[in-house]
């Protein structure tokens, strides 16, 4: 369900706006002020932000740009909300990177519309970014099974000819190790072509990933 | 006279039109305080404010497409944009028709 959260310190149409996209399916939080907008904001995420331009203490154009420090603009779309006769507050949000606006009285149908719009561009930008980091991936492991593959040749090679002219323990358990490490390299190599492979972080706190094929996990 | 375009309201509320009772039992219960508001802000020659609470109370009656009174708040929200003197006989006026609106909604 996309969630919305609706900015405004008239009551009667936060609550109005609330109550009509309540009807259509859309989960909605609402709050009166800038100020409890940026405090809501720091522990709930949100599809999208409906802002009032005009509000008592910290006004829609300072809490767009206070929002705007942490979130770009499809990690959090924002459309302002605004009298028809604001045109130079409405010019000011778009420089701000306000994604939209809307003019009240609110048109529920535009509304709605709008924040779709939004919503499908944040959601696009994020699978196209997410197959644009698995591509990057791809072609790093790529290149680096080549880069390992050429020394790791030389190193086997020559302590095959070492340990045919030498044979003992020592170059038996490098070779072992070499050996363990090409067959390593080959996995990744045979992975990262797998379309089926899926990334999962086991660490909250450093990028590393469990790669593996999602149908032979599931 | 009626002051409230009934066409336009219907037209814009669509299916959702029983949620006009709560925004009059809203606007019933805040308009009182944000006119005090305004006339408080005329009386300090609080420009800014006077801005401010003539702009939410256009914006209250607006929901009811009560086009003249939302005129006549654009008016004074306008002169506080401005800096300009306001007279308190024109939030009088906004006054003396907010009862007739609520009385036209309720009878809808």
């Amino acid at each position: 369900m996309t969630k919305i959260l609706i900015v405004d310190d008239d009551l009667m149409n936060g609550k109005q706006i609330k109550l009509r996209l309540e009807k259509r399916d859309y989960e909605c939080d609402y709050v009166s002020s800038g100020e409890d907008c940026l405090e809501t904001l720091k522990s709930n995420e949100y599809d999208c932000l409906l802002l009032d331009i005009m509000m008592p203490g910290i006004s829609g154009l300072d809490v767009l740009k206070e929002v705007r420090k942490t979130k770009n603009n499809y990690e959090l779309p924002i459309i302002m909300v605004t009298a028809k006769d604001e045109a130079e507050d409405i010019v000011a949000a778009l420089k701000l990177e306000a994604n939209d606006y809307i003019t009240k009285p609110v048109n529920i149908e535009i509304a709605t519309a709008r924040i779709n719009t939004q919503v499908n561009l944040k959601n696009l930008i994020k699978t196209s970014l997410r197959a644009k980091k698995a591509q990057t991936i791809t072609t790093m492991i790529t290149t680096l099974h080549h880069e390992i593959n050429n020394p790791l040749a030389i190193a086997i090679g020559n302590l095959t000819i070492l340990g045919a002219k030498n044979p003992n323990e020592r170059i038996d358990k490098a070779m072992n190790a070499l050996n363990r490490i090409t067959d390593i390299v080959k996995k990744v190599e045979e992975l990262s072509q797998d379309e089926g492979m899926e990334e999962v972080a086991y660490s909250d706190t450093i990028n590393m990933y469990d790669i593996h094929n999602k149908k032979q996990k599931d | 006279m009626s002051k409230i375009d009934v066409s336009a309201l219907k037209s814009h509320y669509g299916e959702d039109i029983e949620i006009i009772e709560d925004l009059i039992e809203i606007f019933e219960s805040s308009y009182p305080e944000t006119i005090k508001s305004l006339e408080e802000a005329i009386q300090n020659k609080d420009h800014k404010n006077i801005e401010l609470h003539a702009h939410t109370l256009k914006g209250m009656v607006a929901n009811f497409f009560a086009m003249d009174v939302k005129e006549q708040c654009f008016v004074i929200e306008k002169m506080g944009r401005e800096n300009q003197e306001v007279d308190l006989k024109l939030v009088d006026s906004i006054k003396k028709e907010i009862p007739g609106i609520l009385t036209e909604l309720k009878s809808l």
